[in-house]
């Protein structure tokens, strides 16, 4: 499969078009960097008391998920039921030169592009993994999907995919979103979701948050754990779905970077996307990366992964193995961690407030084949608002990370570079960043 | 000693994994008296405090051996009938690393295992073969499900005694993982150029049947002997391991 793939790149390349194919299918195959890493990722691993953490994920997720989680294999099958959903929401979704935004920046010969998950009716790239997960999940029998969402981006995903699957959906979501950010809660409950504030009273670890502070602001990492001791109660006809983290998470949004390719009218010099658990990331940047690693392409390529400086696991964070949730019911992983307890202060690209980046990224980091960097708040939605009046879409807050290192980026580099970015969603539903950050009433 | 030769074969070799003086030592000697007539080679843990990449039952023979450290290999010195490697984390001797492959090679250890080698201590794999080598020592690596295929490469390019695949995320655990393809994945990147052997939650005679028919070299059975012989006795394990024997040359 893949030599078809890089054999019509490389003759666009070749060509020198600037022309944007639109005539890509939806790629048949994810694509698993396992395979092609310098080397190994570190195994999951049971912390050194209590019951095998291993063992109970068997009650937790999906089966297939967690065979693609411990999977040898590079290209994994995408089921063609899942291809057809993937058709329906509309991949292959866009990817587009920001002319404008070239010009407004004063950009002589930098080219910038951009894909666009955004036109996925979830508004974001998170419909990807949903709709594989939601598959499996209902492949096992499962009729009902539970999870963690904090922005909402990832609850909506998870509610769409639920509905098209005729599943029963149970959504944790951060306190913090569930107060300022009415509106995806809303339209998770008319797709038929129900949606919980997290801390909530229906867990264990919700309830001693709660007593301790009931205006607890929440965070991923503690929705995690109730959304996975929701399961835990009735793990015949529950599955948990996560939104980032995992590798096969990652495996799932390769969607995207694999379409890409296939878009792409030139190679870029510069690849950034923004990362909260890293599936936006990985999944916009490893079947690029995977090409250079087997010396397939990409060979000068620069990879800049950009996170929130409230959550700044990849530049200030320790490579070492942690709960990917906070109760710690899930099995340790290897990766940059701020720690499993650290909750970030409440920003609105909640969609970052995570402590930890998925493994496979970490490693990429760690040997520096992926360059990080963080940023603040307003700069970040200075930019968004920079690219919205350039390029006439309202980035989400999360995709403005990206934006902003783009544009940093882009004002330095010599002429002839070519910049790809993940728009990994729109912002029309976070009217209240743009209002409070950028004071727009 | 029987030396049954590690070699990419058309017979699959039937390995037994213990943890050195569990339950205690003398159990431990005649565990190893009653099976080792059927079984191929050894494999044989250093009592640790932390057995990292194990799951619950091979912790808890970790936690429970009688003797801890390098000393419980002491027993093995002379008591030994069949070949055998010996299994230790990086972790606990990567600052005498010497001192241990010397005491490996004392008892008479044929090889050695250190599963955590790849992952945490990745530049030192030509330091620890070049030392297995000094002591006369084989190097025996173990790779998870999700290798790199290169990195798989480079291992075979060291002639190691064997390389070894978990199969599970853990050892004695078993998740929904489509192990055959797996098996399949790696067993075509090393071909015949080294014996594959593989391990982590096998119980049964189905499990080492279908092993054998995708061509792995040798089978390890750990946490499933542990089990039984805590259910019901040294005897049930080798009628275990007696089934799993039959399995793999019928
Ligand atoms: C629009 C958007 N982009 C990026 C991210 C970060 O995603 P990931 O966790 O996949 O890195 C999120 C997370 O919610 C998001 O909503």
């Amino acid at each position: 499969m893949w030599c078809r793939v890089w054999f019509k790149a490389s003759r666009i390349f070749k060509e020198g078009s600037r022309r944007v194919i639109s005539m890509v299918s939806v790629p048949s195959h994810w694509y698993n960097i396992a395979a092609d890493l310098p080397v190994p990722l570190p195994p999951v691993r049971d912390p050194d008391t209590g019951p095998s953490r291993i063992e109970l994920l068997t009650k937790i997720l999906p089966s297939m998920l967690i065979d693609q989680e411990f999977s040898g294999e590079r290209w994994i099958p995408i089921p063609d039921e899942v291809r057809r959903m993937y058709e329906k929401v509309g991949r292959p979704t866009p990817y587009r030169r920001a002319e404008n935004l070239e010009r407004a920046l004063g950009l002589r010969d930098v080219h910038i592009y951009y894909k666009f998950e955004g036109i996925l009716p979830s508004g974001s790239h998170k419909l990807n993994t949903a709709l594989a997960q939601a598959y499996y999940a209902k492949q096992d029998g499962a009729e009902e999907v539970v999870t963690e969402t904090s922005a909402g981006q990832w609850g909506l995903a998870t509610s769409i995919a639920a509905a098209l699957f005729g599943m029963k959906c149970t959504i944790f979501m951060t306190r913090a979103s569930y107060k300022s950010k009415p509106q995806r809660r809303i339209l998770m409950q008319v797709l038929g979701a129900t949606v919980h504030p997290s801390p909530s009273d229906l867990t264990e670890i919700g309830r001693k948050l709660l007593e301790k502070d009931r205006e607890h602001p929440g965070s991923l990492g503690i929705a995690i754990s109730e959304a996975v001791e929701y399961v835990l109660k009735e793990p015949e006809k529950r599955r948990y779905l996560p939104g980032s983290v995992m590798e096969f998470v990652l495996i799932h949004q390769t969607v995207i970077g694999l379409e890409a390719i296939e878009q792409m009218p030139e190679q870029p010099d510069i690849v950034i996307a923004c990362v909260g658990g890293g599936s936006n990331f990985g999944g916009f940047t490893y079947p690029m990366i995977g090409m250079k690693l087997r010396e397939e392409g990409f060979e000068k390529t620069r990879f800049i992964a950009v996170e929130s400086k409230a959550a700044p696991k990849l530049t200030s964070g320790r490579y070492m193995y942690d709960h990917p949730d906070t109760s710690g019911i899930l099995p340790l992983i290897k990766m940059y961690t701020l720690g499993k307890d650290f909750v970030p202060p409440p920003i609105h690209a909640a969609g970052l407030r995570y402590h930890g980046a998925a493994p496979s990224l970490s490693i990429l980091v760690k040997l520096g084949i992926v360059e990080a960097v963080a940023y603040e708040q307003e700069e970040v939605m200075r930019a968004a608002q920079l690219f919205a009046r350039c390029e006439g879409i309202i980035p989400a807050p999360e995709s403005a990370h990206a934006i902003k290192a783009v544009i940093d980026v882009a004002k330095k580099a010599s002429p002839g570079t070519v910049i790809a970015f993940n728009l990994s969603g729109h912002g029309l539903l976070d009217t209240d960043a743009y209002s409070r950050v950028l004071g727009i009433q | 000693m029987v030396h049954v030769p590690m070699t990419v074969s058309s017979c699959t070799k039937l390995i037994l994994y213990l943890t050195a003086t569990y339950p205690n030592t003398t159990t431990f000697l005649n565990i190893i008296e009653t099976v080792s007539h059927i079984v191929d080679m050894f494999e044989i843990g250093v009592p640790t405090t932390n057995p990292k990449y194990d799951g619950p039952t091979i912790r808890m023979t970790h936690r429970t051996a009688e003797v801890k450290g390098l000393n419980a290999l002491d027993i093995l010195r002379g008591n030994m009938s069949r070949d055998f490697i010996i299994m230790a984390y990086m972790e606990d001797h990567v600052d005498k690393l010497d001192i241990f492959l010397r005491k490996c090679a004392e008892i008479g250890a044929k090889g050695v295992l250190m599963p955590d080698l790849l992952f945490d201590y990745y530049d030192m794999v030509d330091k620890f073969v070049n030392e297995c080598r000094r002591f006369g020592l084989e190097p025996c690596f173990f790779i998870s499900s999700k290798f790199p295929y290169r990195e798989v490469e480079r291992l075979v390019t060291y002639r190691p005694l064997f390389i070894y695949l978990g199969l599970q995320a853990c050892s004695g655990v078993r998740l929904p993982i489509f192990i055959e393809r797996n098996v399949k994945i790696y067993k075509s990147i090393i071909g015949d150029r080294c014996p594959l052997v593989v391990g982590f939650a096998i119980k049964s005679p189905d499990d080492v049947r279908l092993l054998k028919k995708i061509g792995v070299d040798g089978v390890v059975i750990g946490s499933a002997f542990i089990k039984e012989i805590a259910r019901c006795g040294v005897e049930c394990g080798l009628k275990l391991l007696e089934s799993l024997k039959r399995a793999l040359v019928e």
